[in-house]
This record gives structure tokens, sequence and C-alpha cells, in this order.
């Protein structure tokens, strides 16, 4: 689930780097993989959010990202 | 201003020098054991287990007894040392095994386990006579450990109370490296309150490791406090997560520590209370990023929820 859940983080840095004019994606096309349909004002909102932020809680909660491995739990 | 180093040097010498001896031994003793154990070991501890088994994140196994007994001679130091590294290594490899947390790897090499056990109890013999009371206190945590890991697996997802009766035992066996040295140090007395923090801070580290691994346990199939509370509430656990369940368990994870916090003072231990303090900063810190993560993961959901405003995004149907 991307709206109510934890989103994907690797389509959550794809949709920051197209937000955020740091890749030649566009916003509309990575929104589109998820069913949504931009609008310019949507466009301006999701490059004031602090990425960095919500990709650590993707990151955090990863399923297969190690948290665990080399610590001992 | 911090005065307490940690980790500290000679604990984590200790253990490099175990681990290779202990490697090393093995080698000597069965070969084919030794290339998987090595393996094994490089895959889930890094190329140098000591820094996984001093890293501030890490439950610190190694640290609690030269905590508990000052005092402690390197000769024992190292013994206990060697017996812990063993001993989690066992636990490790028959927990992911048990937890499906594995690619296969552990199932493979689950005769390694003989050496491990042997190894983590050979020390203790080593240091006490089969009479002596440090046996009593192996005999129970260690079961008691088992018990706790065995009900958790077989009793599914738990809620509150039953994770505090089983789940949160898990962990109960470090206070057997800490009897050692308590013993050792001629201050068995010392026990019961070492085995009140042990089982306080084993409540939060445990939680720690339901709060942050749900999502891996939802996919292993793995019993977990976050997906029982989802459950018991009827609702999808990712939702929940985030309207919800992070600050759930940020306060019982924050009263958890409250308790362990608690159950240090009287122990005297002026290292183990500066751990706590560097530990427990460090975890509300990240707790605190995560917060602000949340709040921008809910704008991101309400800027892609919101199709009546004209402003935003709609989903096609």
């Amino acid at each position: 689930m991307v709206v109510t859940g934890l989103v994907d983080h690797e389509w959550a840095a794809r949709l920051q780097r197209a937000a955020t004019g740091q890749s030649s994606e566009q916003v509309g096309d990575v929104l589109a993989e998820h069913g949504f349909r931009t609008h310019p004002d949507l466009e301006a909102a999701l490059a004031q959010l602090d990425w960095s932020a919500i990709r650590a809680v993707a990151q955090a909660f990863d399923p297969e990202y190690p948290f665990d491995e080399a610590l001992i739990c | 201003m911090n005065q307490h180093a940690f980790p500290r040097s000679e604990v984590v010498a200790a253990v490099r020098t175990q681990w290779r001896s202990l490697s090393t031994d093995a080698h000597r003793r069965a070969p084919t054991l030794a290339r998987e154990l090595d393996r094994w070991v490089g895959k889930v501890l890094g190329a140098r287990p000591e820094a996984a088994f001093t890293a501030l994140e890490s439950y610190p196994l190694v640290h609690l007894p030269i905590w508990a007994a000052p005092d402690l001679t390197p000769a024992v130091l190292r013994l206990l040392v060697r017996s812990t590294v063993s001993g989690y290594l066992y636990v490790r490899l028959v927990d992911n095994a048990f937890d499906a947390d594995t690619d296969g790897t552990e199932l493979r090499m689950l005769p390694a386990a003989s050496y491990l056990h042997t190894e983590f109890q050979l020390p203790y013999q080593q240091l006490y006579p089969f009479d002596h009371p440090f046996w009593d206190t192996f005999t129970s945590a260690w079961t008691r450990a088992a018990e706790a890991t065995l009900a958790d697996r077989l009793l599914g997802n738990p809620d509150v109370d039953r994770f505090e009766l089983a789940a949160a035992r898990k962990t109960t066996s470090a206070i057997i490296p800490v009897a050692a040295a308590l013993h050792a140090g001629g201050e068995p007395r010392r026990l019961p309150a070492w085995a009140r923090f042990v089982d306080a801070f084993g409540r939060w580290h445990q939680l720690g490791n339901d709060f942050f691994g749900w999502r891996k346990d939802q996919r292993h199939g793995n019993p977990n406090l976050v997906l029982g509370e989802a459950l018991r509430r009827r609702v999808d656990p990712d939702g929940w997560f985030l309207d919800e369940g992070f600050e759930w368990g940020a306060e019982l994870l924050s009263r958890y520590a409250a308790e362990a916090a608690a159950q240090a003072r009287p122990l005297d231990s002026p290292e183990l209370v500066s751990y706590l303090e560097m530990r427990l900063s460090t975890h509300r810190a990240r707790l605190d990023g995560l917060r602000q993560g949340i709040s921008e993961q809910v704008q991101l959901s309400r800027l892609l929820a919101d199709t009546t405003g004209g402003c935003c995004a709609s989903r096609e149907r």
C-alpha cells in the first residue's frame, strides 16, 4: 500500500529525485506507476516534503533491510 | 561529560582473540564445520565479530560481566567472553533456523551447534565444580530462555501481557555470564538485582526488535507484538502503524526503557548507567528522526489521497 502504508523506499527515492529535479524522470510518470495523476500544485507540494525523513522511515521498517545484521540482538 | 569509555578496549580485544581461538580450535578438530562456521559468522556478524559484539546498538552481552564485577581478572574475562561468544552464536544459529529468517544456511550447518554449545559450557566447567550454586542459575536461566523461545514461536503473535511473559524472556540467559562474574568476585548476593535488570533490559531490547522488525517478521510469518496489536484492533498493520502504531510502540519502548534504567540504578555500576544513558539517548534521537519522517509521510499520503480539493493527485480507477 502506498497511500496508507509505509512507502516503498525505492519508489519514494525515485519520486523524491523527480520532485526535486534530481532526475530526468517526470513526477507524473512515477506517480502513474501507483495509479495517481499529477497536477502542478501537487508537484510543488511534493518538492517541499522532507524526503530524507520519509526515506529513513521506509528504510527503518523495510523487511529486507538488514537492520539486525552485524549486531547482537 | 561521559567519563566511561564504551566499548572497553579489553573487552573488544577479548572478543577478537576468543573468536579467533574458537575458529582455530574448530579448524583443528573439525575442518568442515570450521569452514561453514567461519563463512556463516562472516555473513551474520561481518568481518570483525568483535565490532558486532561491542556496538552500541548491540545487546551488551560481553560487557555485562565486567560491569557487574569490575575486578574480574583477565583470565576469567577471557573465559566468560569465550563462553558468551559461543553461546550467542549457538542461540543465533538455532533462532535463525527456527525463525525462517534463512536461505537454508543455518539448517545445513545445524550440527555446528554441538561445537558451539560445548564451547559455551566448557569455560564454566573450568570455573565451577558440578555442585556449585552457579549451576542452579545456569540451568534455570538456560531452560527458561528455551521455554520462552518455544512458547513465543508456538503461540503466534502476542499481546503485551504474553509478550512480557514469553518473548521478552528470550534474552534471560544473559544472566548466566553475570552470575559467573558475581560468583568469581565473591558477590553472589547481588545476583537477584542483576536478574531484575536483565529481565527489564531484555523487555526493552526485544520490543526494539519487534518494533523495527515487524514487517520482516510479517514477511517470514514470525510472531511479533506490533502485528499482534494490529490484529487485536482488527486493522491493517501498515495503515495502523503510520496513524497510531508508531506512537503506541514508541510509548511502550519508553516505558520499558524507564523500567530498565530504574532497575540499573541500585546495581552500583556507573559504567552500566553511563552505557544506558548513551544507548537510550541514541534510541530517543532515532525515534525523533523517524517521528519526523512519519509526519512527512502522513503529509505525502494526504497529498496523494486528496482527490476532492482539485489541487492534488487523483487516483485512476
